[in-house]
């Protein structure tokens, strides 16, 4: 009887308890599900990527994956044997900033067979087995930059410009955009493999000029190898051969960097225009100095988070775009604090 | 052991009192519960019908902007006022859907947060909108003054509005996929726990009810037991009552002779003596303890049993009969009988004594010696005054030899 009574009373208590537990629990979340792993394999390791990273990281977070992340010491490392380690690895989909135009197909391959999909980040690269590239249009880009230049120098001018390597895609490309927006003559020598084939005709440069719009004159182009001293240099050079030169358009964070510092160390920041491109922190300082007059800021952190987003609906069998442009903003002292702006440059804040 | 009865019925009582009160908790504690879940479920759900419209609704009305700009480009003269009309409406449309949005409460921050990238991104579009319209607008009514050629605005279109419209909306399907997937986990939670909690019910009512037959079925044993006892104890009541009965009987009785004994004597009679007057009559066998010395006292019970039997059948009719001691008998008259009467048969007693008894082929004859009391109210205290003078009578009749009956007074 008595046995009897304390099994039961037991089987009330545990009946409600449980209930208890459950009921509170209701509210809680579950745990996040795990679809597997999706390798990103970047150019090197700087704060761009960190970004990057950030995003991707994020997405795949709330898309139930996780994040293989490869980050090679330098541009120079081969990322094949990433791609191919992603594969063995059991990768769902991989993320490529390829840091070189060719030599990646093989491994792609590899990775096409497996069915693991292919996304480039950052940077494009002709592939059979690529399947979408997120990434500013560094064409696009270079027309941002132009249509802001002309706004920032509405009497046009010499121009020069600051290349970062002279065989880089993203160089000819932020070179090509810009050019073939900015209403311009040119009168130096343009380096092999960059196209300049919108210069103005000399009729248009006269309408131009009578209708009080702006013409450029391009005067140089010269290349810093990606060293922020050589670019430096060169601004000196520049400044030294065109005494009128009104603007310097830099084609990449170390060369905008370089060319900034020397501007700053001439105190030519009211003489002459920089525009350049990407967000170090002294870029940044140097915008609100006035040094730099304009930046273009893509989103890494973009390129990180819609890169997982479309590489988990291509897992899904989603289709996707061949080319998502994930933009590009033209950062100047007047938009700095914008609430667009704070969030491209700090999207952790966000 | 009715003690322990009493405190087994109590615990049932009390084990039937609690499981009840159990039954009444959970029940009512389930249907909160049930009444809980139900409210979540509810709430999630409408909370994702919400989003799902608000979102749908943005994005139509992103898609429709995007539209208006393509047909404001590709034809700026034909219809350009009414497609930034509709451009205006559809950001009034957006900014009402994410009011409407930023109302569901619970959000996870993460949504939240990818929510507000999605809020930003779309508030510098439509800055760029405005801008664009300003910079490509101002001169729509005359084409040749337009400040912005077809081509160049579509390179503005492609280069700088389409990427912040391509990644509002993509911010916002995000924000909307971890809304959905975070309602579909409470939704997962919120079924499993039902589940869990309709199996614990199961178990519980299952083994509530299982409790309660095992105590019933105990309680019916119980009370089975207990009827059983009481069956007994009626049973040994009726007995006790029997052989009280046949006590008293045997108290007031002579077992040997089958009459009353001087007890039953003294209770007849003692109450009547203050107010009855009545005749009585002592009758004694003479000699009779030769009887006993030379047949031996069985014979001598047997001879008495002889007497005592013949004097029942002759004078039952009239008078109580007495053995009052071994063989003395003692005849209380009714009130039916006269003195005289009473006297008669007194004598008739004596002669039926004195008749032959043959017990085991011995014929025995002795007399009797009796004394008659015509006795009149309050003339003895008690039953033993009234003996001591009968017995007086007795002495004097068996003084002259006994065979006859004496008169007191």
């Amino acid at each position: 009887m008595n046995k009897n009574k304390r099994i039961f009373s037991r089987t009330a208590i545990c009946a409600m308890a449980f209930s208890l537990v459950f009921a509170s629990g209701c509210g809680s979340k579950t745990e996040e599900a795990d679809n597997g792993k999706i390798t990103v394999i970047v150019k090197s390791q700087d704060p761009y990527w960190d970004a990057v990273k950030n995003g991707a990281t994020e997405a795949a977070s709330e898309l139930g994956y996780t994040i293989d992340w490869q980050a090679p010491e330098n541009e120079d490392v081969a990322q094949g044997s990433f791609v191919e380690d992603a594969v063995k690895g059991g990768s769902k989909a991989i993320l490529i900033a390829p840091s070189v135009a060719d030599g990646l197909e093989d491994s792609f391959k590899v990775a096409a067979d497996k069915e693991i999909p292919i996304l480039a980040v950052d940077t494009d690269i002709k592939s059979d087995y690529k399947l979408s590239c997120l990434a500013t249009n560094q064409d696009a880009a270079g027309g941002i930059a132009a249509r802001q230049t002309e706004a920032l120098v509405p009497e046009g001018g010499e121009i020069a410009v600051m290349g970062h390597m002279q065989d880089s895609p993203t160089a000819i490309g932020r070179f090509g955009g810009y050019f073939k927006n900015l209403p311009h003559t040119t009168d130096c020598r343009i380096p092999n493999g960059y196209a300049d084939d919108n210069e103005l005709a000399p009729n248009t440069i006269k309408a131009r000029q009578t209708g009080g719009q702006p013409v450029f004159t391009l005067v140089d182009v010269k290349f810093c190898n990606n060293d922020a001293d050589l670019a430096l240099e060169g601004t000196l050079e520049l400044i030294n051969n065109h005494p009128d030169l009104k603007v310097i358009y830099c084609t990449n964070q170390t060369s905008t960097i370089g060319v900034g510092r020397a501007i700053d160390q001439l105190g030519l920041k009211d003489q002459v225009q920089v525009v350049g491109f990407d967000s170090s922190d002294e870029e940044i300082k140097f915008v609100k100095e006035g040094v730099l007059d304009g930046i273009v800021v893509q989103s890494p952190y973009n390129m990180g988070y819609l890169g997982v987003r479309y590489a988990v609906k291509s897992i899904n069998d989603y289709s996707i775009p061949s080319a998502i442009d994930t933009g590009a903003t033209f950062v100047t002292q007047e938009n700095l604090n914008n609430e667009e702006v704070q969030m491209l440059l700090h999207p952790e804040n966000y | 052991m009715a003690a322990n009865n009493k405190k087994e019925n109590g615990k049932s009582a009390n084990v039937f009192l609690i499981a009840g009160i159990a039954l009444v908790v959970f029940v009512a504690y389930s249907m909160f519960l049930g009444y809980r879940l139900y409210t979540q479920l509810t709430g999630t759900y409408n909370n994702i019908q919400r989003s799902l419209v608000d979102v749908s609704t943005i994005k139509d009305n992103l898609l429709m902007v995007n539209r208006d700009v393509l047909l404001i480009i590709a034809d700026p003269n034909s219809n350009a006022v009414d497609n930034v009309h509709e451009i205006t409406n559809c950001f009034n449309d957006i900014d009402r859907c994410m009011k409407d949005y930023e109302q569901v409460e619970d959000r996870e921050e993460k949504e939240f947060r990818r929510y507000n990238q999605a809020k930003t991104f779309i508030n510098a579009y439509h800055k760029k909108i405005l801008s664009f319209q300003e910079m490509y607008m101002s001169g729509a009514e005359n084409s040749e003054s337009l400040r912005l050629d077809a081509d160049r605005a579509k390179l503005l279109y492609t280069q700088e509005l389409q990427p912040l419209q391509v990644t509002a909306l993509e911010m916002f399907d995000a924000a909307k996929d971890i809304g959905q997937s975070n309602s579909e986990s409470q939704i997962a939670m919120v079924y499993r726990t039902l589940d869990i909690f309709m199996g614990l019910m199961l178990v519980a009512l299952v083994g509530g009810e299982a409790a309660i037959i095992i105590i019933a079925r105990m309680a019916k044993a119980q009370s089975a037991k207990l009827d059983k006892r009481e069956k007994e104890l009626e049973a040994f009541d009726s007995k006790l009552k029997v052989s009280k009965r046949k006590m008293n009987e045997m108290a007031v009785m002579n077992i040997l002779t089958g009459m009353k004994n001087r007890y039953a004597l003294d209770e007849d009679i003692s109450g009547r003596l203050e107010t009855d007057n009545m005749c009585v009559t002592l009758l004694d066998i003479d000699n009779f303890r030769q009887i006993n010395d030379i047949y031996g006292y069985d014979f001598g019970d047997e001879f008495l049993g002889m007497v005592s039997d013949k004097l029942k059948e002759e004078f039952s009719e009239h008078a109580e009969l007495y053995n009052i001691q071994g063989n003395q008998f003692c005849l209380v008259f009714k009130d039916s009988v006269a003195g005289s009467q009473a006297m008669r048969l007194s004598e008739q007693a004596i002669q039926v004594m004195n008749n032959v008894y043959t017990i085991s082929n011995i014929g025995l004859q002795l007399s009797a010696t009796g004394s008659f009391y015509n006795y009149h109210a309050r003339e003895c205290a008690n039953l033993s005054a009234l003996l001591v003078k009968m017995i007086s009578g007795i002495r004097q009749g068996k003084a002259r030899g006994g065979n006859v009956l004496i008169t007191v007074m």
